[in-house]
């Protein structure tokens, strides 16, 4: 098979901002993309495989530049071509579909005006009335089911999975050879994540076109791509077909990042039940008083007649020593649950009691007092710390707010927390930005621990982390949990995550409960469609 | 499926807003009133006294305090504060703004001859300044040359920074006195208004420049500029001109409101160093004076135009950001599609 894209020897190189030293980002990286199929390029952040999106569209940041090697696209060295003569190819023969669907479109345009914006950039021979049709029918292939009424609305006004469906239209409208997707569904619920790869693979096969799809998801690139890159700190360790690769990894960072994986084994992905059924949540006695009882509780935002009902009477129970995971897509109400556990909405109906206090009825004080004992882990550990603080500062902000210790007590303190989640005690003086997304979370998780509670609310501690690193974040969670008798009130759009963390879990979907159980009952005999519909990812 | 999610009818809507902001409006003016004539009372002296000297001249000449006393009652000091203010309220409610205490002419009078002059200075830098500062920013972001985009961005902070009152100077100086090409002073004929119209549109310019240079380059690098337009094959002028600037506008249209608000107060620099007519200037003179009346006719014109100025600015801010106009689809509808 002849390849459509030939990289030999491709090294890219970010400048620093303050002094000139240059970081190599890719190290002579070479690698053939087949035509007409997909290639996966793996790989955990840091690794090089955005750069090396960016690098072939040469759409690298300001401080990029690429210093040595070959681009050729179906024979000829795109890299000899002048920047004018370059921007001919993107759009016309090379798409791009970026990671972030929210800042991926121009907030004050219509749908309709970016998308015919790339017809005439790539001066298209259609008439308006042409592309107008074209534009009618992409939109039909890709999902949406009024394409008229789309065009005149706004991006703010689209989910996540309808802005990135918008851009994947927008990379495939000229018929490209070649598409590049930058993490296309890593921001998205991870069904919003399926629609958006079938409107990928639909458009692919309809127009033969070659796409190269960037993930750190290797269930995804299993499932979607024929042929796999992985790649590590800047270097290519691995092609070749993704069942061999899987199957028989060679390298050993493969083997570990397979290995890492609870979803993939012998080179094919698991369903979440059989991956649930290898690794089994350890069990816990359910004894004493319930850590979080929710009964019958409401919470409607807005008036009640054009309001939304958030929270629609669930009931729930968590038991102390155990993890309970609360499941749904955003919007399903599952983070104003998490709210009204911690007391930071009221609800409009039902009880909530925590660690044995009703919540609502608390006075400020009183409440001041219970949060002492529940702490919160939040999903972007890139925005839950202040970078101008060093770790210590973050770590010791809880018990400075409640005054607890003296300062060598505290700063004793933060040694101990430092140690408790695995990182080295001379990082107390270092700043969030010089640490990796997984070591963030980390601090996230000795901050919520500095005041020894009894609850920790984990939302969506893990889904901004790689597959790898999310794989001992929650390993930490799960030894922490044992050392320090922790109740989880986990929160989470991803079940696979859940299968060998939780003990129960609730599938939540506008606002109600529509599945509660054992994990083990919910993951291996869901009834609810929705339940069944997460578990098929 | 249509594009106004909102199930007040659209009419109705407007309708509240428009007399939200009316209601607001007459809040601000009769506040701004209230405040500055109290204000007005806790400072020492009045008008009668700054007519006939200095507060030292009491009781260490011949003067007698009876003709002071009459004086006062002549022109209304006399009464008690309330009465005073009542009467000042009512007469703004009937849109009699009242006599100068010092000239005794109608303070509508004073005001109708320099509003124009104040007016037509402000404006007409206005519309250089406008145009300057996007170009400016362009500049700042837009060139290949980087000597060239770090010039443009120095330039406008390098301007703020500099005292208008020097600045002034420095070009009656130059071209005034120097070359002689423009009138130093007066306020009468266009050939008046260049130097100070040069003045202040370039500190307009240099202003809006500011903002604009950083939130222009805040868009730029956000991934719809950064990413998704250049792969559609757009230009980094295309990008700039057809995505960035109406979006980079949002703090401009703030300051731009700012600015408007300085040009009518704060004109009172460069009115004395050109000698115009103005209102600044007219305004620091009755504060001299206590000249009451025309202080509170001053500050009820400006309120009513700062007013005025932030509706406009709110109306642009609507018509500019869609979001504004329209808000998210319900989740219902969301999932319809999804």
């Amino acid at each position: 098979m002849t390849p459509l894209v030939w990289i030999t020897g491709l090294t890219v190189a970010y400048r620093r901002a303050h002094d000139d030293v240059e970081d190599t980002a890719l190290e002579s990286v070479s690698l053939d993309v087949p035509a007409g199929q997909v290639t996966a390029v793996i790989g955990e952040s840091g690794s090089g495989k955005s750069t090396l999106a960016h690098a072939v569209v040469r759409l690298l940041p300001h401080n990029g530049h690429i210093r040595s090697g070959r681009i050729e696209l179906g024979g000829e060295d795109v890299l000899l071509r002048g920047d004018r003569e370059f921007r001919a190819l993107r759009g016309r023969h090379i798409g791009f579909v970026p990671q972030d669907p929210v800042a991926s479109l121009n907030p004050t345009k219509t749908v309709g005006a970016q998308l015919k914006e790339a017809f005439s950039l790539a001066r298209s021979p259609l008439s308006p009335q042409a592309v107008e049709e074209r534009i009618h029918q992409d939109l039909l292939d890709v999902g949406f089911a009024d394409p008229a009424a789309l065009l005149a609305r706004y991006p703010h006004e689209l989910s996540g999975g309808m802005r990135q469906r918008v851009l994947v239209t927008i990379a495939f409208s000229q018929r490209p050879r070649l598409v590049i997707a930058d993490e296309p569904t890593s921001a998205l619920d991870v069904l919003v994540g399926k629609e958006v790869l079938t409107a990928i693979h639909a458009a692919r096969v309809r127009h033969d076109t070659t796409v190269v799809l960037i993930t750190h998801d290797l269930a995804v690139a299993s499932r979607n791509a024929q042929h796999v890159v992985v790649m590590e700190r800047g270097v290519v360790v691995e092609t070749g077909p993704v069942e061999q690769v899987f199957a028989h990894p060679e390298h050993p960072y493969t083997r570990a990042l397979l290995a890492s994986s609870a979803r993939v084994a012998q080179g094919r992905v698991l369903s979440i039940a059989e991956a649930h059924l290898r690794r089994a949540v350890q069990p816990v006695r359910e004894t004493g008083q319930p850590v979080v009882e929710l009964e019958a509780v409401s919470k409607r935002f807005g008036t009640a007649r054009r309001g939304t009902l958030a929270v629609d009477g669930v009931s729930l129970t968590v038991p102390r020593g155990s993890t309970f995971a609360l499941v749904g897509e955003s919007g399903s109400g599952k983070t104003t649950t998490s709210r009204l556990v911690l007391g930071l909405e009221r609800p409009d109906a039902g009880s909530v009691r925590v660690l044995g206090r009703s919540v609502p009825d608390l006075r400020r004080g009183e409440l001041r007092d219970l949060r002492r004992r529940m702490q919160v882990v939040y999903q972007s550990p890139f925005e839950s710390l202040n970078p101008r603080l060093s770790l210590r500062g973050i770590i010791s902000e809880p018990l400075d707010a409640y005054r607890i210790g003296s300062r060598a007590e505290r700063l004793a303190r933060v040694d101990e927390l430092l140690d408790l989640v695995r990182l080295p005690r001379s990082y107390r003086d270092r700043r969030p930005t010089e640490l990796s997304g997984g070591q963030r979370q980390r601090v996230a998780i000795a901050r919520a621990l500095a005041l020894r509670p009894e609850l920790l609310v984990l939302d969506e501690p893990v889904s901004a982390l790689d597959a790898t690193v999310q794989a001992r974040v929650l390993e930490l969670l799960t030894e922490l949990q044992r050392e320090l008798d922790l109740t989880y009130f986990l929160i989470t759009h991803d079940l696979a995550v859940v299968s060998d963390v939780a003990q129960r879990v609730a599938v939540m979907r506008a606002g109600r409960i529509v599945e509660h159980g054992t994990t083990s009952d919910v993951i291996l005999t869901p009834h609810d469609d929705y339940t069944q519909a997460l578990l098929a990812v | 499926m249509t594009g106004s999610p909102s199930s007040a009818s659209l009419p109705a809507r407007l309708a509240r807003d428009v007399a939200t902001k009316l209601a607001h409006a007459v809040a601000v003016v009769f506040a701004a009133y209230s405040a500055t004539f109290f204000l007005l009372f806790v400072l020492p002296g009045d008008a009668v006294l700054a007519r006939i000297g200095t507060t030292d001249a009491i009781g260490s000449n011949d003067l007698a305090q009876l003709d002071l006393d009459a004086l006062r009652s002549e022109v209304g000091l006399a009464d008690s504060l309330w009465s005073q203010y009542l009467h000042g309220v009512t007469g703004l409610l009937r849109g009699d703004l009242g006599r100068s205490l010092i000239t005794e002419q109608p303070v509508t009078t004073l005001l109708g001859e320099v509003l124009p002059n104040t007016v037509t200075l402000g404006a007409v830098s206005l519309a250089f300044s406008v145009p300057l500062g996007f170009l400016l920013a362009v500049l700042a972001v837009n060139p290949r040359s980087k000597a060239v985009r770090s010039f443009a961005s120095m330039v406008p902070s390098a301007y703020v920074s500099l005292p208008v009152f020097w600045v002034g100077i420095l070009f009656v100086y130059l071209f005034s006195i120097t070359l002689g090409w423009f009138p130093s002073s007066g306020s009468r004929g266009a050939a008046s208004l260049v130097l100070p119209v040069t003045v202040l549109s370039l500190l307009g310019a240099a202003q809006f420049a500011q903002v604009l240079i950083s939130s222009l380059r805040t868009e730029l690098g956000t991934t719809y500029a950064a990413v998704t337009a250049p792969a559609k094959g757009a230009g980094r002028f295309h990008t700039l001109y057809r995505h960035c600037l109406r979006n980079a506008s949002f703090p401009f249209l703030a300051v731009f409101g700012l600015r408007v608000g300085q040009l009518l107060g704060g004109a009172v620099v460069i009115e004395m160093v050109f000698s115009r007519v103005g209102l600044g200037r007219l305004m620091v003179d009755s504060v001299k004076a206590v000249d009451l009346t025309v202080v509170l006719g001053i500050v009820v014109v400006l309120a009513a135009v700062y007013v005025a100025i932030n509706v406009l600015v709110d109306i642009g801010y609507v018509l500019l950001d869609p979001r504004l106009r329209r808000h998210p689809a319900s989740a219902t509808r969301k999932e319809a599609d999804a």
